[in-house]
């Protein structure tokens, strides 16, 4: 009887490794699709410029990405991350002349920390869920955006083109662009720090299920605190490297980066209902994106077909992403 | 009702039960937690399908296979959670998805009139267009009741209501019934109170670990009787002896404590090495003072001295950090990350330990599990098993396993074996056993009386979150637990 059951958990175990598999080379196979149609459609695809054009259009995104992937593990939102793009864009031009470049980095950042602790705050006051972490960072994101706009007056910035600040734009690391740099640098200390911290095993248990985690002595509103003052940091870092690529800072570039953010994260295979999911995973839905837009560029479609496309592969991913979560369900 | 029997995986419900009901009469029903009286009105109010057995009713044979299906033929189940919508009137809810008009209009005047008139069937006076919201739990049993009689029932069924009720409260519920009863409609009655069914029921049943042990007139019948049916059984040998392990010295006592609404001046004293009982019925608080204890709830008055020194659990995390644990009664939402491996659930409560300047290191995790699958053996091909994959009991083993994990002193064993069938059972107690053997105190809730009995070195009981009584254990009858924990 015992090694019955034992046996049909073993293949039970078996056969949910390999479907989980299978599930998450879903993105990688669109990818690869996407790149071998991408090659097909235009010689110029593959070419080394293109490929690194590509990238350093994605490394803003990637970088806001790879923060809401902390925050969407802990299973909870963020909104805010477009309201804080414009803002950080803005910011950092605007303190330039009170404190240099790299006064206003820091400055910019020690904003973004505080957006992040009143986010995490204010859930931890009215005990949020889900999907009062929507609705909260709905309304601070739109603050955020509105204080951008306030303070130019709706108007955009010139900043002043010292070395640094044209660095994170325009400038390169061993031939690399700077934003592709500044992305895998993050990428790969998030990716770490989720993986081999036991910072990073709280925000799975926390994610995964709140209550359990609570009783087992983890401080889940000191830790999905954390991951919204750590999104927040990135994406003001994201803002400096906008206003550096376009050597001005507009109030309103963060506008509709919170979908893409999302979208990346959910095309990648991050499970929104929490507990699961990493870094490379969304780096990939980044990517897809990213090559989505190239392609089209290369094709000379228009904008509205890119929505569409980007809106399908949205509803895909998440039907892909429920049907996985159901299998569990039906196991327990 | 003949021969009905229900099984769940692992678990016989129920066990060829029958059970006859009168028309007219008040049918009390009485057992145990666990003994399968709900289990047995599910299946009379077609919530769930019997395995074997038949149902007649007026003499006809029926089958329901949904609520819905009950419901036309007469028979409506009302829960002890009220399952009425707030914030809709009390008309509404009454006709919820069936309300009086045309296709596109509702005949308010129709509907408000016809709920007037279960109401007042019901004995009450309620505006049919109150919010529900505003009522009292009385009033909105009563409109339950009145929304029953409109599905035409002859035979209504009643889980626990005077559970949520006060004094006068449970007057009103017994004019109620009387009522009804006057109208020719059958009423079946569940409660743990004795002096409810004297006042109420004609005739009662006595369930018991999913079998009836027989239906009694009231009037007939000794409150003595009634507690030997209810908790029948010897102490079988499905209980190890236990050995008689020496205490120690105080290692934590609760002062006075009190927390609104659910606990009064609950004191109490646990030593090293010790099983401590705590036994009531539903309600009486017994997973209150575990969250109190646990820092998982707030306590309003009161203290708590461990090791000789007054503490401060804010939360759990301080009192995983002193020594103290709770494996809760909900292993699956609470106790476990189910859809984790089963050595990432191990180590979640103390992470530090396995870690080094904040990272995990790896290897170390991978033997601390392997140690304790071993050391409790867990049956599991590997320790990278999901937990949604294992058994009831292993489960259960798991969550003791990461509180030891932790290092815990003491742990709070809440409803430990429920729900877990026989052989698993025997493994726990053995774990448990092994427990105070090495030195660490066990405070055990069970609502299995046998269980509490054959374990515990003491055993307190409970009653409306007071503490009625202790009890030695060698000493201690089913009984005796019953008597203090019904007065």
């Amino acid at each position: 009887m015992e090694t019955v059951t034992e046996k049909r958990n073993e293949t039970q175990l078996k056969r949910m490794k390999s479907k989980v598999d299978l599930a998450d080379l879903g993105p990688v196979l669109a990818l690869l699709i996407l790149i071998i149609i991408g090659s097909i459609l235009s010689p110029v695809f593959l070419t080394k410029g293109n490929l690194l054009n590509i990238l350093t259009q994605i490394s803003v995104l990637g970088l806001g990405a790879i923060g809401m992937t902390y925050v969407v593990i802990g299973r909870f939102f963020d909104l805010s991350v477009a309201g804080m793009l414009s803002l950080s864009a803005v910011l950092i031009v605007g303190f330039q002349p009170f404190l240099g470049t790299i006064g206003a980095i820091f400055a910019v950042i020690l904003v973004a920390l505080v957006v992040g602790l009143i986010n995490g705050s204010i859930l931890r006051f009215i005990k949020g869920d889900f999907g009062a972490s929507i609705m909260i960072t709905f309304g601070t994101g739109t603050i955020l955006a509105s204080l951008a706009l306030l303070y130019t007056g709706g108007f955009t910035l010139n900043p002043e083109r010292d070395t640094v600040f044209t660095w994170f734009g325009n400038g390169s690391f061993l031939g690399i662009p700077a934003p592709i740099v500044t992305l895998i640098f993050f990428s790969i200390i998030l990716h770490v720090v989720l993986k081999y911290t036991t910072f990073g095993r709280a925000i799975y248990l926390t994610g995964a299920n709140h209550e359990a985690a609570r009783l087992s002595g983890i401080p889940i509103h000191r830790i999905r605190t954390i991951t919204f003052m750590i999104v927040a940091v990135l994406v003001s870092i994201g803002g400096l490297i906008r206003s550096s690529q376009t050597l001005n800072a507009s109030p309103v570039v963060g506008v509709g980066f919170e979908l893409d953010v999302i979208a990346a994260v959910a095309i990648g295979g991050t499970s929104l209902a929490g507990g699961a999911g990493n870094i490379s995973r969304t780096l990939v839905g980044v990517l897809i994106i990213g090559v989505l837009n190239n392609v089209f560029v290369l094709m000379g479609l228009s904008n509205y077909d890119q929505m569409m496309a980007k809106g399908l592969i949205i509803v895909a991913a998440l039907l892909l992403d429920r049907r996985k979560e159901l299998k569990l369900v039906r196991k327990g | 009702m003949k021969r009905i029997s229900k099984s769940f995986p692992g678990v016989k419900a129920l066990n060829e039960i029958e059970l006859e009901v009168r028309k007219g009469e008040v049918h009390g029903l009485l057992g145990a937690n666990g003994a399968g009286k709900s289990t047995l009105m599910k299946v009379l109010s077609g919530v769930i399908q019997p395995d074997e057995g038949e149902i007649y009713f007026k003499d006809e044979k029926v089958e329901f296979s949904s609520p819905l299906d009950a419901q036309q033929k007469g028979i409506v189940i009302i829960h002890q959670e009220l399952s009425l919508v707030p914030m809709l009137s009390v008309a509404e809810n009454i006709f919820l998805g069936r309300l009086y008009g045309s296709k596109y209009n509702v005949d308010w005047k129709e509907v408000h009139e016809k709920a007037k008139y279960y109401l007042k069937q019901v004995g009450t006076e309620i505006n049919p267009a109150t919010i529900v919201r505003d009522l009292s739990v009385a009033q909105m049993q009563q409109v339950e009741i009145a929304k029953a009689l409109s599905f035409n029932a002859d035979l209504i069924i009643m889980d626990e209501p005077s559970a949520v009720l006060s004094g006068s409260e449970l007057k009103q519920l017994f004019e109620t019934i009387e009522t009804l009863v006057e109208q020719g409609v059958t009423v079946i009655y569940i409660s743990h109170r004795l002096e409810e069914i004297d006042r109420i029921c004609n005739r009662i049943t006595i369930m018991r670990d999913g079998e009836a042990v027989g239906t009694r007139v009231v009037k007939e019948t000794s409150r003595e009787e009634i507690i030997k049916g209810i908790v029948g059984r010897d102490i079988e040998e499905e209980y190890p002896t236990m050995e008689t392990i020496e205490l120690g010295e105080e290692i934590l006592a609760v002062k006075n404590l009190t927390q609104k609404g659910k606990l009064r001046d609950v004191s109490f004293q646990l030593k090293k090495g010790e099983i401590l009982g705590i036994a009531g019925l539903v309600g009486a608080g017994r997973t209150e003072i575990a969250r109190c204890i646990f820092g998982a709830d707030k306590f309003d008055e009161g203290e708590l001295v461990y090791k000789g020194k007054k503490i401060k659990v804010s939360n759990p995390r301080k009192a995983i950090e002193l020594g103290i644990a709770l494996v809760p009664e909900d292993r699956k939402e609470h106790g476990l990350i189910t859809k984790f491996s089963l050595n990432r659930n191990f180590t979640m409560a103390a992470l530090k330990k396995i870690s080094k300047l904040g990272f995990v290191r790896w290897f170390k995790e991978n033997e601390a599990s392997k140690e304790l699958v071993q050391k409790l053996s867990i049956k599991t091909p590997s320790i990278h098993q999901l937990a949604v994959n294992l058994s009831g009991g292993n489960q259960q083993k798991v969550v003791v396993a990461k509180y030891l994990f932790s290092d815990a002193d003491i742990l709070i064993l809440d409803e430990p074996t429920r729900g877990v069938d026989v052989g698993a059972r025997r493994e726990i107690y053995t774990v448990i056993q092994d427990l105070v053997k090495n030195g660490k105190s066990v405070l055990l809730i069970s609502s299995d009386w046998a269980e509490l009995i054959a374990l515990s070195d003491r055993i307190v009981v409970l009653h409306e979150g007071k503490v009625k009584g202790e009890l030695s254990g060698s000493e201690a009858s089913p009984e005796m637990i019953l008597q203090k924990a019904l007065v």
